[in-house]
């Protein structure tokens, strides 16, 4: 290699990314964030240092060789890089687009400490799509080794584990209970986010792996988790099947036509596809004003889908303020540009409606922030007599979702008082063979999180099942008798030993 | 180390053996073994390769013949027409109609088929632009595979399918069965209400309630004679069968809450009583049954999307709770159910729905006439 990087030598700046400009792309669905060029990509992977002991790869979820991928660019090796990022990550091109990088590798980066970390994401991102746009495959030799094994959900967890267990020669089967692939990824994140072009894309990687996946079929009702581990002679089964029921208020007026969950929304547009109504046969009631309430990253996909389905004005209503809202700074400042008005501090007490059941207002209260509560955020204290009202013709839920029921209803497996199911720090569950990991197991968290969860339940099924790490047959952990043979030293082995008395 | 994979040695001669996978033991035994007869090893080896494979043949085969036999018990389709099946969707078996807006429809699912019980429902998809429509299940046929929708033509979707849902062609999309099934109990004297588009989803709890031995007075609603159906079929499990219908040209005239009146001045003794229709129908069922204290059970029908409680769009009001018809219903406590707020959010896409159904019908009608 040439001359050694230093945090002097390296490009200073960090390499922007070109984005659509807010006032086209709230009228269209495509991608707000375009993606490095070649170019681009080429200077940022110059910015990384190539620490020897990288920060970067501890802290990601699915432990992506990072800075060997990043080589690999510098390099101009992509297809190299390419294999090295699919060789943890199936997934480059959806986790490159909604991984919170900067909670996690970006955070981390030492590049960071004196300028902007490097654009591990980005580059991510972009090597995903080369591949895409090239065809490029990984497929692994696999040697079958006669062990079924079947995913429930084919959301972010499920597919992660459907990987691995696949890589590692079982034969795998994904059940979803939608007419569509993806889980979340299809469902909740919207097309201006992570186009569908991109997930079947990455999905076909998964069937190019062997793994076959079986849509409208609803793992509990159809089949419960006993016949799958018995009658169908599954060996093993990983649950992803999520937390999306969604979580309402409890205040008055919440049946009313024009309140909906976010998931309810999302769905509709993302899945169904009913901004093309009455092309597509789903239709969705989206007034001129939309009051989201939440400011998560659903929330701010939610607002980001109403402005482009012709809302003309989006609110968002959140007790807390900016600093604890939970949506990635990135989509904050996203919406912001794109004419989302932010009420921090408010939180709605009723929702009014005029004389036909529709919604006309929301009646809101100020809040001020006290102590901090369990989460470690100050907790917000309503102002008394501040209540409000502002006309609304939608209020769409986005204060965050709960476990689905399917699973607990007809398993006998062990759920904690929340829901969720209940799994050991192996992530197996209450039943031997049944593993379970993602926001089933955790509630509602990320992508990537729930895609490092499915990677870490793999492990403990190839344990299970008694299938060897091909990795660490070849190489032994040190086990600390290297050098002896017996217990005796090796040097010592033509010698008799004597009994000292 | 030498190479003594699949070999074994006793009595100074090499066997071979191979441990058979747990699923096939029970067919092949915990491993198949065999006598080389001979106690040189590099002669063992020779002979090995020629058993080993002939073993894993015989594990092979007996796989493919457990899942076969599996996938017969099960009604799953076989692994070599699985892939086409569940790509192309899912074929419509026999259809009947019983009025203009009236039809059944028979779909070969076997799984499925197995798998329903009385009260559950599944989500169709008839096209690939279609939107997802809950179904109350009708019927299902075991050992033919199918299950029984019976569909009114009310908005664009149902019309559509009314059209093009022949015998041979798929529906896109079928998915359940959904919902927690009915709970039967051990209810001795029951009242099965069936009305509109609910008739025919009373069916099977109404055979369900006669097997576990409960005495069963059906009572099913029409507008006139015409729309009748399934007579004989309801007949015979129920043990006092009324027809009410609203011009009195088949059984009683009235509505169906006259023919439960009927029921219970007959009988004081009704333990439990099931409805299923539309909401209002279903509410004047709990009103007439709120004085007598018999225990009410309706079946909602609320907007759904997905139907596996992931966009609340079912929430319904239960007492003073908030309930997903989709996990945690079908079926609620009668007396407890808000109807107004059902109905209330029935209509909640009312004027898309008539959008949807005049450029739906406009577009066919112009294609009729080119």
């Amino acid at each position: 290699m040439a001359k050694k990087k230093t945090i002097r030598t390296i490009p200073q700046e960090r390499t922007p990314i070109p984005v659509q400009d807010a006032s086209l792309r709230v009228q269209n669905f495509s991608e707000v964030a375009l993606g490095y060029g070649k170019e681009d990509a080429l200077l940022e992977a110059e910015r990384c240092l190539l620490c020897p002991d990288p920060a970067c790869v501890k802290s990601c979820p699915v432990a992506i060789d990072i800075d060997r991928f990043i080589e690999k660019i510098t390099e101009k090796d992509f297809r190299s890089s390419y294999d090295i990022l699919t060789d943890a990550n199936l997934l480059p091109a959806i986790c490159g687009r909604v991984c919170p990088q900067e909670d996690q590798c970006e955070a981390v980066c030492p590049v960071g400490d004196t300028l902007e970390p490097v654009a591990i994401g980005r580059l991510e991102r972009w090597v995903g799509d080369l591949a895409l746009a090239e065809g490029w495959t990984s497929s692994p030799h696999i040697e079958p080794n006669g062990f079924r094994v079947a995913i429930v959900g084919s959301g972010p967890a499920g597919i992660a584990c459907a990987a691995d267990m696949a890589k590692a020669g079982c034969e795998v089967t994904v059940y979803e209970a939608l007419h569509a692939t993806g889980g979340v990824l299809r469902y909740g994140i919207p097309e201006f986010r992570l186009p569908n072009s991109v997930i079947d894309a990455e999905m076909e990687s998964l069937t190019r792996l062997g793994v076959k996946i079986e849509c409208n079929t609803l793992v509990g009702r159809l089949f419960t988790l006993e016949q799958m581990l018995d009658e169908m002679g599954f060996h093993a089964v990983f649950i992803g099947s999520g937390a999306g029921y969604p979580s309402f208020m409890g205040i008055p007026g919440e049946s009313l036509h024009g309140v909906l969950s976010a998931n309810e929304l999302l769905t509709r547009c993302n899945l169904m596809r009913a901004g093309e109504f009455p092309k597509y046969d789903t239709p969705l009631d989206l007034g001129a004003r939309v009051a989201v309430i939440g400011a998560g990253n659903t929330a701010m996909d939610a607002m980001r889908v109403s402005l482009r389905s012709g809302a003309e004005k989006v609110h968002c209503v959140y007790r807390r303020t900016r600093d604890e809202s939970p949506a990635r700074e990135e989509e904050i400042g996203h919406a912001e540009e794109e004419g989302v008005e932010f009420h921090w501090l408010t939180a709605p007490v009723e929702i009014l409606a005029d004389a036909e059941g529709n919604v006309s207002a929301m009646r809101c209260i100020r809040m001020e922030l006290g102590e901090p509560d369990d989460s470690g955020r100050r907790r917000p204290i309503p102002i008394e007599r501040s209540e409000y009202d502002f006309e609304i013709d939608t209020v769409v839920y986005a204060i965050g979702t709960n476990a689905n029921p399917v699973i607990g209803q007809t398993s006998k497996l062990a759920l904690n008082k929340w829901g969720y199911l209940e799994a050991d720090e192996d992530l197996a569950t209450s039943m031997a063979g049944v593993f379970a990991g993602g926001d089933i197991v955790t509630g509602a968290a990320t992508v990537i999180l729930a895609m490092g969860a499915g990677r870490k339940a793999a492990r403990s099924m190839q344990v299970y099942l008694g299938i060897r790490d091909s990795e660490s047959v070849y190489a032994p952990e040190h086990i600390g008798n290297e050098g002896k043979l017996f217990g005796i030293e090796i040097g010592e082995r033509n010698f008799s030993r004597v009994r000292v008395q | 180390m030498s190479d003594t994979k699949y070999l074994f040695k006793r009595d100074q001669t090499w066997w071979v053996k191979i441990t058979v996978p747990r699923t096939l033991r029970d067919v092949l035994g915990y491993d198949l073994r065999r006598s080389l007869h001979t106690s040189d090893l590099e002669a063992a080896r020779a002979a090995r390769a020629e058993v080993v494979a002939e073993f894993r043949g015989r594990i092979a085969e007996a796989r493919a013949r457990k899942d076969e036999a599996l996938a017969r018990a099960c009604g799953a389709p076989l692994p070599s027409e699985s892939g086409s099946a569940s790509s192309a969707g899912f074929e419509i078996t026999a259809r009947e109609d019983f009025s203009d807006v009236t039809y059944l429809l028979e779909v070969h699912h076997p799984m499925l088929a197995r798998a329903a019980a009385p009260g559950q429902f599944v989500v169709v998809v008839s096209h690939e632009r279609g939107e997802r429509i809950p179904l109350t299940i009708a019927d299902f046929d075991r050992s033919a595979g199918t299950i029984t929708l019976v569909v009114q033509a009310v908005g664009k979707t149902t019309r559509e399918m009314q059209e093009r849902c022949q015998v041979g062609t798929r529906l896109s999309a079928l998915v359940g069965p959904m919902g927690i099934p009915s709970e039967i109990g051990k209810a001795q004297k029951v009242v099965c209400v069936g009305g509109g588009l609910g008739v025919a989803p009373i069916y099977p709890q109404l055979r369900a309630f006669k097997q576990s031995g409960a005495y069963v007075i059906g009572v099913v609603g029409f507008r006139n004679r015409e729309l009748v159906f399934w007579q004989e079929k309801f007949e015979e499990y129920c043990d006092e069968f009324i027809i009410c219908t609203d011009d009195g040209s088949a059984g009683i005239k009235g509505l169906v809450t006259d023919g439960i009146e009927q029921a219970l001045a007959r009988h004081a003794d009704v333990d439990r009583l099931v409805a299923i229709g539309p909401p209002i129908m279903m509410k004047a069922c709990a009103e007439t049954t709120r004085p007598h204290g018999i225990e009410t059970t309706v079946s909602l029908n609320p907007i759904m999307v997905d139907g596996t409680g992931m966009c609340g769009g079912c929430r319904v009001k239960v007492g003073d709770q908030t309930r997903f018809a989709c996990v945690e219903g079908p079926e609620f406590d009668g007396h407890a159910v808000d109807f107004d707020d059902l109905m209330s959010r029935l209509r909640r896409f009312s004027s898309q729905e008539k959008q949807a159904l005049e450029a739906w019908s406009e577009a066919t009608a112009g294609a009729r006439q080119g």
